[in-house]
């Protein structure tokens, strides 16, 4: 027995992240931790339940397991309902079928049972590769206004990086009438989220569509919104203007991160109104040793600090001894920072063992690049990677 | 399955702290950062797999229920076993009111609860003490000496500084409990201290139980413990590791403190890997120290931010410390804010409290100041 829901979630969860390189070995992008706390994905399904939507689909595929783990039944984001909630939907076997998902139109398309059993009016596409705060009500509210059957968010984007997105050419009215993926020479600076509201009826007829065309790459960007276009369809651009950002690549997960930091953060994660929900654990509380000197620095449960964090990030149970110096990094759960260890703009992935003495990365300057320790390495005593 | 259930006393001494419990229970007192008093019960029974987990309530229960919920956050949230709060429980027609004040009277409350026990051992705790015990071992010896009861006591107890009168107990080579006596401290007759948790047969319970109301008995300890010790059937089970009394505000004070200055205390109650301590979780952020931030000696729990100086110190969950602000020796509970060039020393500030621009406030520690729940100073 099924509830009929006005508006449903499918979150893209089986992206591999190939620029992420070491710290998607085997983990799936969405399940890359983030400020301290927090995996990429738990952004789009704070959202979700920040905006009412009680029923989210999340597609997997690739490396599953610390993703799956994460979500479990849904319970961290109370998404463990009797009436939707999450479902995790993993490409399957069919009776005459049976395929990995070959793009996110047909990774849609493998669910369309999933979206038919709630009866959903709208249906609601999200990615679980970008950290903001959005409040989808509104956009639906948007779509409903503007009597769209497609809706896509977008933000303006330095004109100079516009060619790496899908850019919305829009009337005055907000109306589109172009969508051009990744264009050498954008028109304008409105930037695809890559978040759709479509109704449902018109998501289901294009991508039944798009399965047919046998030259499609089953891609909402490439294919589906072209192909809406196309019929002179009714699409709209819903502006949204606050903090988004793409963590893609190593330095733009750095930097995410380091947008925690300071007096005023312009992502605040502290701010109660808009709160962003993960899975919790019962660590103890963090100590800070008389040897310890912090500045400017995200701290979590179960860390010990006795040396010197400055600038960091640190996850759940981090150790820093007397005398490591980690500053202007993002160290991950369960990280030993021998003593005298330096460790400077860096990301070091779960358990690793720096040893004491040793020296990850350089300091922050120009030219020098962030180093990527990846999950579980042993930096040997007195070793350097740079 | 488990064959052992628990029951916890939440509001035995509820009025001897009177300041902390103004409207709570013993048991849901914070502590350490980020627990409650009854988390260290919970945990140390759910540690050694008991799953069948009894609460009894009497009054201002109302901060207890919030913090338990559904029981959740201690897998406590189960079919037919997990944990169920029990609170006074009046029979229609009954004209009797009286609300239990000893272990005993608690017990009585609950005596179809106890009846209706399948499992063949019980353990009983009370809720303002503070340790981290192996309760598998513990039962493991129950069994072994075949004991009726089986007492958890403190094999080295504090000297000194003790709040309440307490239990005290001698035992023999074997374990078996030779004397039990109520005193202010440890003396060569009884050395070790009784801890309040209680492993019992349940059949012996109810006969305990049964043996109480034919007697009019109205202590636990006094009335059925001590003149069962000559059974030769009561042992103890020896704890070496921290252990705290949470009488007053005082002890609270001295105890919390412990934790910071004593890295052994800290490790023996909240660094055992195998038994960790469960509690309800938050969904908080990270702690964000400022460029002005000096922390040093200190447990600090998520969500705070502080800009200020904290050392030998104790904040809990979502407490800002502004710029300028000298935070010593004290323990600041949740969601205080603490303005700028605030200076607080040998505080305890319960929760949600407001300090604003400039204040100076200082207790000492033996006498330390306290600031009760949502003041504005």
């Amino acid at each position: 027995m099924y509830y009929k829901k006005k508006c449903i979630a499918m979150l893209l969860a089986g992206g591999q992240g190939s620029r992420l390189y070491a710290l998607t070995e085997r983990t799936a992008k969405p399940a890359v931790g983030f400020g301290g706390k927090y995996k990429i994905i738990d952004f789009p399904l704070s959202n979700c339940v920040n905006s009412g939507i009680d029923t989210v689909g999340v597609l997997t595929q690739y490396q599953p397991l610390a993703l799956a783990e994460h979500i479990g039944n849904g319970a961290p984001w109370d998404l463990d309902r009797t009436r939707g909630g999450l479902s995790v939907l993993p490409p399957y076997q069919g009776k005459k079928h049976s395929d990995w998902y070959k793009g996110t139109a047909n990774a849609i398309y493998q669910n369309i049972d999933f979206i038919k059993q709630y009866d959903a009016d709208y249906v609601l596409i999200l990615s679980g590769d970008h950290i903001y705060k959005m409040d989808y009500a509104k956009m639906l509210e948007y779509h409903e206004n503007q009597e769209a059957v497609c809706t896509v968010a977008t933000i303006e984007v330095p004109i100079e990086e516009a060619s790496r997105f899908g850019i919305c050419n829009t009337r005055p009215d907000g109306s589109i009438y172009e969508f051009e993926e990744k264009p050498k020479e954008p028109k304008n600076n409105q930037a695809s989220m890559g978040i759709y509201i479509f109704n449902t009826d018109t998501l289901l007829q294009y991508l039944e569509a798009d399965e047919a065309d046998e030259n499609s790459s089953n891609d909402f960007g490439k294919n589906v919104i072209p192909a809406l276009l196309a019929a002179g369809e009714r699409l709209f651009a819903y502006p949204f203007a606050g903090y988004w950002k793409d963590v893609g690549t190593i330095s733009s997960l750095w930097e995410a991160n380091m947008d925690l930091l300071g007096e005023n953060p312009v992502l605040d994660l502290n701010d109660t109104s808009f709160r962003i929900f993960s899975r919790n654990y019962p660590r103890a509380p963090q100590f800070i040793g008389d040897k310890a000197v912090l500045k400017n620095s995200l701290i979590t449960e179960g860390c010990v600090i006795n040396g010197t964090v400055e600038n960091s990030i640190l996850f759940a149970g981090v150790t820093v001894e007397e005398g490591a110096v980690v500053k202007d990094a993002v160290v991950m759960e369960d990280v030993t920072v021998g003593s005298g260890a330096k460790v400077s703009y860096a990301i070091v992935d779960s358990d690793v063992v720096i040893e004491e003495n040793a020296t990850v990365g350089v300091s922050r300057g120009s030219r020098s690049k962030i180093v990527v320790i990846p999950k579980g390495e042993i930096v040997k005593k007195g070793e350097k990677v740079k | 399955m488990s064959n052992v259930a628990g029951i916890i006393l939440s509001n035995l001494n509820t009025t001897t702290n009177t300041q902390m419990t103004v409207d709570r229970t013993v048991a849901a007192i914070p502590f350490a950062g980020r627990y409650r008093l009854i988390d260290f019960a919970l945990s140390n029974l759910i540690n050694a797999d008991v799953s069948k987990i009894n609460v009894v309530v009497n009054y201002n229960y109302r901060s207890l229920m919030e913090h338990i919920g559904s029981g959740k956050d201690w897998d406590l949230a189960r079919r037919g076993a997990g944990i169920r709060l029990l609170s006074p429980y009046q029979l229609s027609g009954s004209t009797s009111s009286k609300l239990y004040s000893t272990h005993l009277e608690a017990l009585a409350d609950i005596i179809p609860i106890i009846d209706d026990l399948q499992e063949e051992n019980v353990i009983i705790c009370d809720s303002d003490i503070v340790c981290n015990v192996d309760l598998t071992s513990a039962l493991a010896y129950h069994e072994e000496m075949n004991a009726d009861v089986t007492i958890v006591s403190a094999l080295h107890p504090r000297r000194g500084n003790i709040r309440a009168a307490r239990v005290y107990l001698r035992a023999d080579k074997e374990g078996r409990v030779e004397d039990l006596a109520l005193g202010r401290e440890t003396t060569d007759e009884v050395p070790e201290l009784c801890l309040n948790i209680f492993i019992l047969k349940t059949s012996r319970l109810r006969a305990y139980l049964a043996e109480a109301a034919a007697h009019n008995y109205h202590s636990f300890t006094r009335d059925i413990l001590m003149s069962h010790v000559k059974d030769g059937t009561i042992y103890r089970y020896g704890h070496e590791g921290y252990y705290a009394f949470v009488a007053d505000v005082e002890e609270y004070y001295a105890r919390s403190i412990e934790l910071v200055l004593n890295p052994t205390a800290r490790e023996e109650l909240l660094g055992n890997e195998a038994r960790p301590i469960f509690t309800k979780v938050h969904n908080s952020a990270a702690v964000r120290y400022g460029k002005n931030a000096h922390v040093s000696n200190s447990l600090i729990a998520d969500n705070c931010v502080i800009d200020g100086t904290v050392e030998n110190s104790i904040i809990f969950r979502g407490v800002h410390i502004g710029a300028g602000s000298v935070i010593r020796n004290s323990i600041v509970m949740g969601g205080a804010h603490i303005g700028k060039n605030v200076t607080l020393n040998c505080v305890v500030s319960d929760k949600l409290t407001y300090v604003s621009d400039g204040k100076r406030l200082e207790g000492c520690s033996t006498l330390p100041f306290f600031i009760p729940k949502k003041k504005h100073i």
